[in-house]
């Protein structure tokens, strides 16, 4: 059965996820468009070029933040694994 | 002329088209929920302008499921309790809203529309015909809604969160014994003329659904199926209960 039937939900494909999009198409396309907010330095300015002790400094201070990032986001993994999951809507 | 389906069929019929009348009365107040929840989300309006006309559309429908189920012998209780969230929580409103939106259109009603469509082009009867058909094109449009929302939510980059939450999605959208051996009446064809697809022939349109129309469009909207994927090749591999 599934066979002969593929190839019309091939067509439910089209019909169904295309339709949707088109049903908002300004909407989605308008949200896509919306600019992201600038980043700092984006401005063309050149950055001051940082002493060796001032750059030791800061590789510390990347490394000690990347080590509070990594334990956050474990932190949060175990959270969320803990927490229910979602659930399902029953169709035909 | 084929023989008049037996009692057991009828019941099975009965009790497909009493879940059917009971799916619907829930999907009529989840999408007056999220019609109100679009609204104070700002969402394009025609997104919950959608919802709430599926909210009138489903009533009608669990009219005609609720008529159906009657006439095959089936007792409705007054009215089954609303449905709960399917979103998990911890969620942000926006995310909840496109969780339980893609769980009840871009699957639920598109699986739907995938069974409708098989059903039309088997039944007989004309009143039957009639009540799938106007079925077919309502939720036609309730699983485009779905898909609507969910092209918004990709272009602002709220999409992705849905990939790890396919696998309990998928398995909440499903009967408990939908990849399970059955009951050979369960099996019979003789179902179709009543409305009801045979188990295995249902099993394989949920699979086809998934496979042709609601990973790809899942993939198009920036939401990673692998875990989605991997639920159903391992729901498919087990052995039958």
């Amino acid at each position: 059965m599934s066979e002969t039937f593929r190839p019309n939900l091939g067509k439910l494909l089209r019909v169904l996820v295309a339709g949707g999009i088109a049903l908002v198409g300004g909407a989605a396309t308008r949200a896509e468009e919306t600019p992201n907010p600038p980043t700092q330095g984006s401005g063309g300015e050149k950055a001051p070029q940082p002493d060796k002790e001032a750059q030791k400094k800061a590789d510390e201070k990347a490394k000690a933040d990347k080590k509070k990032a990594d334990e956050k986001k474990k932190a949060e993994q175990s959270k969320k694994d803990a927490q229910p999951e979602g659930g399902g809507v029953k169709g035909w | 002329m084929s023989d008049p389906p037996s009692a057991e069929l009828r019941a099975l019929a009965a009790s497909a088209w009493s879940f059917r009348w009971r799916v619907e009365c829930e999907a009529e107040v989840r999408f007056a929920a999220l019609a109100a929840r679009l609204d104070a989300l700002s969402a394009p309006a025609p997104l919950a302008d959608l919802a709430r006309r599926a909210s009138a559309d489903e009533r009608r429908h669990a009219a005609h499921c609720a008529r159906i189920a009657a006439e095959l012998g089936a007792r409705l209780p007054a009215r089954p309790p609303p449905p709960s969230p399917v979103a998990p929580p911890g969620l942000a409103e926006e995310d909840a809203v496109t969780y339980e939106l893609v769980a009840a259109c871009c699957v639920a009603e598109s699986v739907s529309v995938a069974v409708l469509t098989r059903l039309l082009g088997v039944a007989e009867d004309p009143s039957l015909r009639a009540v799938l058909r106007e079925l077919a094109t309502d939720e036609v449009t309730h699983a485009r809604l779905g898909w609507a929302h969910l092209a918004v939510a990709a272009a602002r980059g709220r999409s992705a969160f849905l990939g790890p939450h396919l696998p309990a999605m998928l398995r909440g959208s499903i009967d408990d014994d939908l990849f399970d051996a059955v009951t050979p009446e369960r099996e019979s064809s003789a179902l179709l003329a009543l409305g009801v697809l045979p188990h295995a022939e249902k099993r394989a349109l949920f699979v086809g659904a998934l496979e042709d129309v609601i990973f790809p469009g899942l993939d198009g909207a920036g939401v990673d199926t692998g875990d989605g994927r991997a639920w159903l090749a391992g729901v498919r591999a087990a052995p039958a209960g």
